[in-house]
C-alpha cells in the first residue's frame, strides 16, 4: 500500500507541479486541495503519511492549519513551503512541529529529498508504533 | 515744545513781576490817596473843632459883652452911685471871673476919674486925665453909642506883662432908679473890662484834642499868640517866634497861612512843617485847620484866629496800621506767589533735571541696546542684511559678509571686527544688488522685495545658493521694517544656513521613501515569487524530461536562465526590504574590510586605482552579519571603481567615534562624482547609471537596507568635475553602533 501525501496550496499550478513531480519521481499517492478548510475533512476520511502546505494562503494561514491538523492527528509530519521573506513564520512552524521547510522557488531535487527524509522518519515512527503494539501483545500473551 | 513751555513760563514770570511792581505802585498811590482822603477828613474834623472853638469863643465874648451891656444898663453903674456901684460890678465880676475878666471899671463922663473893681475884689477910684485917651475920645463920639471898642494892652501882674484886651463901651445915662426917675440920656463916659486874652482863650482851647496829640492854638489880629501849648509862645509874634526856636526849619508855609488866611478871617485847612510837637522835636509835618473868631459888635471889626493842628503821623499811624496789615497781607500774597513760582520753577527745574537724567539714561539705554543689537547682529551666525526697495544692500553683518564672500570657509581670510579692513569688508557690500549674491532663480525672485514692500507682510523662503564650488541652502526670512507712519522703510533679511538640515531632511525623505519602497518591494517580490516558483519548477521538470541535444532543451535553459535572473532580483529586493535573519553575529569591521580588499585588489590594479588604507587599530566590534557587511563594502567599492574609469585613489578609513559610540567607515574615491540630478535617487531600487545589463540598480538599495537593519546610517558627499575640478569625487560614510555584550552592559549598570 503506497504512502499518501496531502498537499495544500491555494495556487493550483503549484499544486499540479508538486503532484507532477511527486507522482513522476516517487511511488507515493498524492491528494491535493487548494482549499485549506477542507483539510480536516480529508484527514478524517483518509489517513496520510505527510502533509505539505504553503504558509501563506488567503482563508487560513499555514500555522493555523497545523494547529487544526494537530487536533485531529498529532502524529502526522508536515513540510512547510514558504516564500523567501517569511522565514520567521517557517521557524515558528518548525517550533510547532513541522518536520522541515522549503523556500520558494525550489528545485525538484530539493523537494524530493525533503519528502524522502520525512518518509523515512515516518516509516520508523510507524514501525516503532507497531513494535510497541507487538510488545504489548507479547506481554499480554505471556501474562495471559 | 519744551522751549515754548520755557518761554511761556518766563513770560508768566516777567508778567508776575510787572504785576507785583504795579501792585506796589498802586498800593503806594492808594496809600497816598487814602492818606490824602483821611488827612482831608481828619482836617475836616479839625476844622469842625476849630470852628466850634471859634464859635464858642465868639459866644463867650458875646456873653461877656452882653454881661457888660447889662452892667452898663445898671443905674448904679450908670450913675456911679457911691453905695452900690462897686457891689454891682462885683456881682457881675464874680460871674465873669471864669472867663478871665480881670477888672471891670468906669470912667466918668468928665473923664477925670476911674472907678474899677479887680478880680481880687479891690476897689480902685483913680483920678486921672482920661478924657484925652483914645478910648474916651472914641466913646464920646455919638455914633459909637452901643458899639464896642477893643484896645489891646499889656497888663502888668506882678513881674510879667500879660497881653490883655480892654473892652470899652460908651455909657449913657438912660436907666432910671429911685434917685434918677427920669434919665438924662447924656454921655456919661464909658464902662470897660479888662479881659485876660490868654486866660479867656485858654479856657476854651486847652482841652481841645485833635486825634491823640493834636492841639489848638490861637493868634490875635496882630499875629501874636494868644494861646499855645508852649507857654513861652504866648504873647509872642507867631511869625517870628517859631524861627527863633528852630532856625533850621523853614516856616514859610505856616507864615503864609497865618498871613494870607488866618489874619484875613478865612477858614480852611492846610498843612505845614513844624519843628516840634509836644516835646518831640524835628521836622514834623502837621495838618492844620483854622477858623476866624469874629468878636461881634466891635468897631473896627476885630478878629482872632483859632488853629487846630495835629501831626500827619496821627493820620499816618491809623492808616499805616491798616496799611501795615494790608502790606502784610500783600506780602503774604507776594510771598505765596514767589513761593509758588519758586516751587514751580524748582519743580520744573527738578522735572527738567529728572527729564534730563531720564533722557540721559534712556540715551545710554538706547546706546547700550544699540550696542547690544550690534553685538547680536554682528555675532549672529546668520546672514543679517537690510535692503532697499530696489533690492540693494543697506547693511550686512560680519557673518553675512564672510559667508557671501566665501571667506567663511576659509578661516585665514576672515577679518576680525574693529579693524579698518573689517569696515571695508562689510562696507563693500553696501549698495550692491542682492541679485549678485542671491541667485534669482525660482523662489528668490526680484519681485519678492517689491511684494513685501507692497503688502508689509513677512515672508520666509528656502532657496539654494552657490558660493565658489559649494552649494548651500538658505532659509531667508524677509521682514518689512516700517516707520512710525507705518510706511515700509527697508526690508530686513535674515538668512540661515540650512544646508545640513536640508541634507538630513533629504535623508529623512529618502528613508521614508525607501521604507515604503521596501514594503512595496516585499509585496511585489512575494507576488512574483509564487509564479516564478511555478515557472522554474515546470522548467526544471521539463529539462529532466527532454534530452539535452534537443532544441527545446536549449529554449528551456534560456527560460531557466532568465527565470533565475528574476529570482536574483526578487531575492535582492527581499533582502533590501526585510531582514529575516535574526543573526546575533558580531563583526570585526577591519577584518571584513580586509576580506573585501582581497577580493577587489586585483580589479583595482587593472583599473589603475591606488588603494589608501587608514584603518584604526583595536576597533570595537559591531553587531552585524559579516557576510552582509562584506556585501555592503563590496558594493561601495565596486561603485567607487566604476566612478574612476581613468584610475585614481580609493581611500578607505575606519575609525571609532567615541563621542557617539559608533564605528565609522569612509570609502572615498577621486572619481567623477554623482551628478546633482542623480543624488536623490541613488538608493532607489533599479536606479543605475551603468549600462544595461552591467548592474541591477539594487547595489546601493541593498546596502542601504542592510545598514538600516543594523541601526546604522549611510551618508555621502560628492562633487562632480564641473563643481570642483580639483577635489571631485564621492565619499560614503557608513556608521554602525558599537556592540556591547550583556556582561559589559551589566558592568556599566545599563
Amino acid at each position: 500500500m503506497a504512502e499518501k501525501i496531502l498537499i495544500v496550496d491555494d495556487e493550483i499550478d503549484m499544486l499540479e507541479l508538486l503532484e507532477l513531480i511527486i507522482t513522476d519521481r516517487t511511488e507515493y499517492a498524492v491528494v491535493t486541495t487548494n482549499t485549506p478548510l477542507e483539510v480536516p475533512e480529508l484527514l478524517k476520511k483518509d489517513s496520510f503519511d505527510l502533509l505539505i502546505t504553503d504558509l501563506r494562503m488567503p482563508d487560513i494561514d499555514g500555522i493555523e492549519l497545523i494547529e487544526m491538523v494537530k487536533q485531529i492527528d498529532d502524529q502526522i509530519p508536515f513540510i512547510i513551503i514558504t516564500a523567501y521573506g517569511t522565514i520567521e513564520s517557517a521557524v515558528e512552524a518548525m517550533r510547532k512541529g513541522a518536520f522541515d521547510y522549503i523556500t520558494k522557488p525550489f528545485r525538484q531535487e530539493q523537494i524530493l529529498l525533503t519528502i524522502e527524509k520525512v518518509m523515512k522518519w515516518r516509516r520508523l515512527q510507524k514501525e516503532n508504533i507497531a513494535l510497541k503494539a507487538e510488545l504489548e501483545r507479547i506481554k499480554k500473551g505471556t501474562n495471559g | 515744545m519744551f522751549i515754548q513751555t520755557k518761554k511761556f513760563i518766563l513770560s508768566i514770570g516777567i508778567l508776575t513781576v510787572v504785576l507785583l511792581i504795579a501792585g506796589l505802585i498802586v498800593g503806594f498811590y492808594s496809600l497816598r490817596y487814602v492818606k490824602e482822603i483821611v488827612s482831608e477828613q481828619f482836617n475836616q474834623q479839625q476844622l469842625e473843632l476849630a470852628t466850634h472853638a471859634a464859635r464858642q469863643l465868639e459866644n463867650q465874648f458875646l456873653n461877656t459883652i452882653q454881661d457888660v451891656t447889662i452892667l452898663n444898663q445898671s443905674p448904679s453903674v450908670q450913675y456911679l452911685e457911691k453905695v452900690s456901684w462897686a457891689n454891682r460890678i462885683k456881682i457881675t465880676l464874680s460871674t465873669m471871673q471864669e472867663t478871665g475878666v480881670q477888672e471891670i471899671g468906669r470912667v466918668n463922663g468928665s473923664g477925670k476919674t476911674l472907678f474899677a473893681v479887680t478880680q481880687k475884689q479891690e476897689i480902685r477910684v483913680t483920678p486921672g486925665s482920661y478924657r484925652m485917651q483914645e478910648a474916651f475920645l472914641w466913646a464920646k463920639k455919638p455914633e459909637n453909642k452901643n458899639r464896642i471898642f477893643l484896645v489891646p494892652d499889656d497888663k502888668e501882674t506882678g513881674t510879667i506883662k500879660k497881653p490883655v484886651l480892654k473892652v470899652i463901651m460908651p455909657t449913657y445915662l438912660e436907666s432910671a432908679d429911685d434917685a434918677h426917675p427920669v434919665p438924662g440920656h447924656q454921655f456919661a463916659g464909658y464902662i470897660y473890662l479888662i479881659l485876660d486874652k490868654e486866660y479867656f482863650v485858654t479856657q476854651m482851647l486847652k482841652d481841645i484834642r485833635s486825634g491823640k496829640t493834636g492841639y489848638a492854638w490861637a493868634i490875635d489880629n496882630e499875629g501874636n499868640f494868644i494861646y499855645h501849648p508852649v507857654p513861652e509862645f504866648i504873647g509872642k509874634n507867631a511869625f517870628a517866634v517859631r524861627g527863633q526856636r528852630e532856625a533850621k526849619i523853614s516856616f514859610d508855609q505856616i507864615n503864609r497861612i497865618q498871613k494870607e488866611k488866618m489874619l484875613r478871617g478865612v477858614q480852611g485847612t492846610s498843612w505845614y512843617v513844624s519843628g516840634w510837637h509836644r516835646g518831640v522835636r524835628g521836622n514834623i509835618k502837621k495838618l492844620i485847620a483854622y477858623s476866624p473868631v469874629r468878636l461881634q459888635g466891635t468897631s473896627p471889626s476885630f478878629n482872632w484866629a483859632v488853629a487846630v493842628v495835629a501831626p500827619v503821623t496821627e493820620v499816618d499811624e491809623v492808616i499805616h496800621t491798616a496799611y501795615l496789615w494790608q502790606f502784610i497781607m500783600q506780602g503774604f500774597i507776594i510771598f505765596a506767589i514767589i513761593l509758588g513760582s519758586l516751587s514751580i520753577i524748582g519743580f520744573e527745574w527738578q522735572y527738567t533735571k529728572t527729564l534730563k537724567t531720564e533722557v540721559e539714561r534712556k540715551t545710554k539705554d538706547l546706546q547700550r541696546s544699540e550696542e547690544q543689537y550690534k553685538k547680536l547682529v554682528e555675532g549672529a551666525q546668520d546672514i543679517i542684511f537690510s535692503a532697499t526697495r530696489e533690492g540693494r544692500f543697506l547693511s550686512l553683518n560680519r557673518y553675512g559678509a564672510n559667508f557671501l564672500s566665501g571667506e567663511l570657509f576659509n578661516p585665514e581670510a576672515q577679518v576680525s571686527p574693529g579693524t579698518r579692513h573689517y569696515q571695508d569688508h562689510t562696507v563693500k557690500f553696501i549698495g550692491k544688488e542682492l541679485a549678485q549674491f542671491f541667485p534669482l532663480n525660482g523662489t528668490f525672485h526680484p519681485q519678492l522685495i517689491e511684494e513685501i514692500w507692497h503688502t508689509g507682510r513677512p515672508k520666509t523662503i528656502e532657496h539654494s545658493l552657490k558660493i565658489g564650488a559649494n552649494d548651500f541652502w538658505l532659509s531667508t526670512q524677509l521682514i518689512a521694517i516700517k516707520d512710525e507712519m507705518g510706511q515700509v522703510q527697508e526690508v530686513l533679511g535674515i538668512s540661515r544656513d540650512i544646508t545640513e538640515k536640508k541634507k538630513i531632511e533629504k535623508q529623512m525623505i529618502n528613508t521614508e521613501k525607501l521604507a515604503s519602497l521596501g514594503l512595496l518591494a516585499a509585496g511585489v517580490a512575494h507576488e512574483i515569487n509564487n509564479p516564478l516558483g511555478v515557472i522554474l519548477g515546470y522548467c526544471d521538470y521539463m529539462l529532466d524530461k527532454i534530452p539535452p541535444e534537443d532544441k527545446v532543451h536549449k529554449v528551456l535553459e534560456k527560460i531557466e536562465r532568465q527565470g533565475n535572473h528574476c529570482k536574483r532580483v526578487v531575492e535582492n529586493l527581499l533582502s533590501f526590504s526585510r531582514y529575516t535573519e535574526h543573526s546575533d553575529t558580531i563583526s570585526d569591521i577591519n577584518l571584513n574590510l580586509e576580506n573585501v580588499f582581497a577580493v577587489v585588489e586585483n580589479n583595482l590594479m587593472i583599473k589603475k586605482i591606488q588603494l589608501k588604507k587608514n584603518l584604526e587599530a583595536n576597533l570595537p566590534r559591531v553587531k552585524a552579519d559579516p557576510v552582509q557587511l562584506q556585501q555592503v563594502f563590496l558594493n561601495l567599492m565596486n561603485n567607487a571603481v566604476a566612478a574612476m574609469p581613468k584610475g585614481g585613489f580609493l581611500m578607505v578609513t575606519s575609525r571609532w567615534n567615541i563621542y557617539d559610540d559608533k564605528v565609522e567607515v569612509v570609502i572615498a574615491d577621486t572619481g567623477t562624482g554623482i551628478k546633482k540630478e542623480n543624488r536623490e535617487r541613488i538608493y532607489d531600487p533599479f536606479f543605475t547609471t551603468k549600462k544595461v545589463g552591467e548592474g541591477t540598480g539594487l547595489g546601493l538599495t541593498v546596502t542601504y537596507g542592510i545598514i538600516n537593519h543594523y541601526q546604522g546610517t549611510i551618508n555621502l558627499e560628492t562633487k562632480t568635475e564641473e563643481e570642483d575640478p580639483i577635489n571631485h569625487g564621492t565619499s560614503f560614510t557608513v556608521t554602525l553602533p558599537v556592540y556591547h555584550s550583556k556582561r559589559e552592559a551589566e558592568k556599566k549598570g545599563v
